[in-house]
């Protein structure tokens, strides 16, 4: 399910999409399909898909601080003033956390920064359970190959971001509980106890 | 002969040299060292590039300090490794480093027979290895095992049992003396007794006494008969045992600082007894030619003498009375005195032959008398071999004995003591002297101390091969880090870390300081602890209660020493039906 565009980047890894709304595609996805955490693939030229997770929501409103009086009423904006509803926008943020290509047999996933990036425009799709089981077990081993570059990346809300992830590995990877909640409550430590 | 040792070559290197350490004998290297290898005392070696003779330059590892490790948060399920931690954020390789700081001994001299420090740190970047098995026989040992004067005490602790032996110079430890310390229940007399094994095999075949105050090394007889000990030129050691009914002391060879010491005097009484000491001496010379031919009776005649003929002289002294004092003193001393004897002594020449085991055991024996008998045995030796060596004493006769001797003592802070009272000790004074002159005459102490810190500090300080178990006390291990020369406080600080049958040993007997894990007896060690829970256990077994009480039951008959009244005037025993007839006769 395509849930935006990508629209901009700030380096190899941070990607902005433009959510599709309304009028874009017949059905724009559920604020759930493009909420914190959620993972998400974008193709790049090439057979591969960047695999990124959401990591921030940005509301953009151009009219924000435009405190003067408008001529039109709210009823003739879409007659009168189309680019006015065009310009506002949702953002969300996505950190690239590696690739999907395909292999010999099916798709090879991989966690280290993609080398390739991914291009203006490009449509960005919610990764199915499936390969968000399989991106996590790349070798058939559970891997968190990418937690130390988004922990080099500190943002207000990086734990509970690091928290979604591991909640809903831990109930995909039931036999891995025991390390993960290793994982888990070392965030959750230093988010609670050693940042005050 | 110890052939030149070089390094191997197509050896994989177990480190990285990083630069010099804090000290100018120190370098680091930096090691994962994956086989938990590279532990405190270990020995490692690098090579100088440029040298075409591969020598080896030796360290020894002083400290092992952890460079990367995994965080304590990985570490927070007991359950979880970190390594699983670790992998799950994407690191499969090993955590673990290592700085390992190594004091240098440097390259074995062949000609000098010693490390030579380079004074120099390897460059950064130096492949470092570890040293070989063989490497280290080589180059830790004076001696080949089976060697000459080689004495195996056991082999290096930090490698597998008897891949490295350990093998002392028995020359070295028996011309400059010997120290073994550590807390009791640490196996110094298991030590003791392997070492006193070593020299009584055919390749040293060693003059030995035992000064035995607890009598623990009569086990040692068992090295007569036993196939370890015998050669085929048919030697086969002898290991005398005595009791101390079978020790005599000869009165006259006291000193008269031992009679000082084992009578208690006053001032009056010390000066009788100098006088007519003096000339008891005087005349057994004139009419014998021999000081020590008087017994104690002349001494006490000869006080009385003295005390009369000065009360003659002047009227106004009267010392009858300090002479009668002394006369019951000496005469005290003689009644229960257990090893002094008006006539006998033990012949010099009976207690000191090469291949020969004499052991000494002074239990039952009051302290002062050991000490007195100790000081007097070691300055007939001692006297014997300076007469010998300077040849003044006659082929046949007691003082001569024209082979070097080495006594062992145990318990030796009492035969040494340090501090205010040690002073007094009568055998102090000739311990000093032996152990800081006896070397030239072939005399070797070894001393055995549970108590270093109670041991004469000069008296410690001489001994050259020290050979240390674990030392827990605090003042102990000060006292022996301020006497012993060769020990580095690295070395030191594994004493109260070490293990029953472990030992350091520094000195001249090795070529660098070692820890040794201790060699089996061939003869049963005689020293252990009782089990006093068991013997407690095995007292009220049934066997053993029947046992007593047929030993303790009244014989039958008409035999009766039991009380025959109790506190209430009652016969004790109602079942005894005694009669008032069998106690007090008819009634009249």
């Amino acid at each position: 399910m395509e849930i935006g565009r990508v629209v901009g980047s700030n380096d190899q890894s941070d990607y902005l999409v433009q959510v599709n709304t309304h009028g874009e595609v017949p059905a724009p996805p559920d604020p759930h399909d493009r909420a914190f955490g959620q993972f998400v693939s974008i193709p790049f030229e090439g057979d591969g898909h960047l695999i990124g997770v959401i990591y921030t929501t940005q509301l953009l409103n151009p009219s924000f601080g435009t405190l003067g009086p408008r001529l039109s009423t709210e009823g003739e904006l879409p007659v009168f003033s189309p680019d006015y509803l065009a310009e506002t926008a949702t953002l969300v943020g996505v950190f690239a956390l590696g690739t999907a290509r395909s292999g010999s047999i099916g798709l090879d996933f991989d966690q280290t920064t993609p080398r390739v990036a991914a291009t203006i425009d490009a449509p960005v799709e919610l990764l199915s359970d499936l390969e968000f089981q399989r991106f996590h077990q790349p070798g058939g081993r559970l891997r968190l190959a990418y937690f130390p570059r988004l922990l080099a990346r500190p943002f207000p809300s990086l734990p509970d971001l690091l928290c979604v992830i591991l909640d809903r590995l831990i109930a995909r990877f039931p036999n891995d509980r025991p390390r993960l909640e290793v994982a888990r409550q070392n965030i959750l430590w230093r988010a609670a106890v050693e940042a005050r | 002969m110890i052939a030149e040792v070089r390094a191997p070559v197509d050896v994989p290197p177990v480190g990285t040299a990083k630069g010099p350490g804090e000290l100018p004998q120190e370098f680091v290297f930096i090691t994962p060292d994956l086989d938990q290898r590279l532990k405190a005392g270990e020995f490692v070696y690098y090579v100088e590039r440029d040298d075409p003779n591969r020598r080896p330059i030796f360290g020894r590892i002083a400290n092992r300090k952890p460079v990367r490790l995994y965080p304590d948060d990985f570490l927070a399920n007991p359950s979880v490794a970190p390594q699983q931690v670790a992998e799950l954020f994407g690191y499969e390789g090993e955590a673990e480093l290592f700085e390992i700081t190594v004091r240098t001994l440097g390259y074995f001299d062949q000609t000098m027979k010693a490390f030579v420090n380079p004074r120099i740190s390897p460059r950064v970047g130096w492949p470092i290895y570890l040293a070989t098995d063989e490497m280290l026989a080589a180059v830790l040992n004076k001696r080949a095992q089976g060697e000459l004067g080689g004495a195996h005490v056991g082999s290096l602790l930090s490698r597998p049992a008897g891949a490295v032996p350990i093998v002392l110079s028995a020359r070295d430890f028996t011309s400059t003396h010997l120290a073994i310390l550590a807390s009791t229940g640490a196996g110094k007399s298991y030590l003791a007794a392997v070492l006193v094994e070593e020299l009584m095999k055919p390749n040293s075949r060693a003059c030995v006494l035992i000064v035995d105050p607890h009598a623990e090394y009569d086990t040692l007889s068992e090295m007569s008969g036993n196939p370890a000990f015998r050669s085929n030129d048919g030697y086969e050691p002898v290991v005398k045992v005595l009791r101390p009914s079978d020790i005599h002391v000869r009165f006259s060879t006291l000193r008269i600082g031992d009679l000082r010491y084992l009578l208690d005097i006053t001032d009056r009484m010390e000066y009788v007894l100098e006088r007519a000491y003096r000339t008891v001496i005087r005349r057994a010379k004139e009419e014998s030619s021999f000081a020590d031919h008087w017994t104690p009776d002349d001494l006490i005649s000869e006080a009385a003498k003295f005390a009369t003929q000065r009360r003659e002289e002047d009227e106004s002294v009267d010392l009858r009375s300090s002479a009668a004092a002394l006369e019951w003193r000496i005469q005290q001393l003689m009644n229960s005195a257990q090893i002094l004897d008006p006539q006998r002594h033990l012949d010099l020449r009976t207690l000191f032959q090469p291949g020969q085991c004499t052991v000494l055991q002074l239990d039952e024996v009051d302290r002062r008398e050991q000490q007195v008998a100790v000081a007097v045995l070691l300055r007939r030796l001692y006297q014997a071999r300076q007469d010998t060596e300077r040849g003044r004493a006659q082929k046949g006769n007691e003082t001569y004995l024209p082979y070097p001797v080495f006594v062992l003592i145990e318990e030796a802070h009492h035969f040494a003591p340090g501090g205010d009272g040690g002073g007094r000790v009568v055998s102090a004074e000739i311990l000093r002297t032996i152990l800081a002159e006896g070397r030239k005459f072939g005399v070797g102490i070894g001393l055995i101390s549970q108590r270093p810190g109670k041991l004469d500090q000069d008296v410690l300080s001489q001994c050259m091969t020290q050979v240390m178990l674990r030392i827990v006390n605090p003042i102990d291990q000060n006292n022996v880090a301020a006497a012993v020369e060769g020990a580095s406080r690295d070395v030191l600080d594994e004493l109260p870390a070490l293990s029953k049958g472990q030992a350091v040993i520094v000195g001249s007997s090795v070529n660098a300081p070692v820890l040794v894990a201790v060699r089996e007896r061939h003869t049963q060690h005689g020293g252990q602890d009782q089990d006093a829970p068991k013997i407690w256990v095995e007292y009220s077994n049934p066997d053993r209660k029947a046992e007593r009480d047929r030993d303790t039951a009244p014989l039958a008959g008409p035999a009766i020493d039991p009380p025959i009244f109790d506190a209430n005037h009652r016969p004790p025993n109602p079942k005894r039906n005694v009669s008032f007839e069998d106690l007090f006769g008819p009634d009249p």
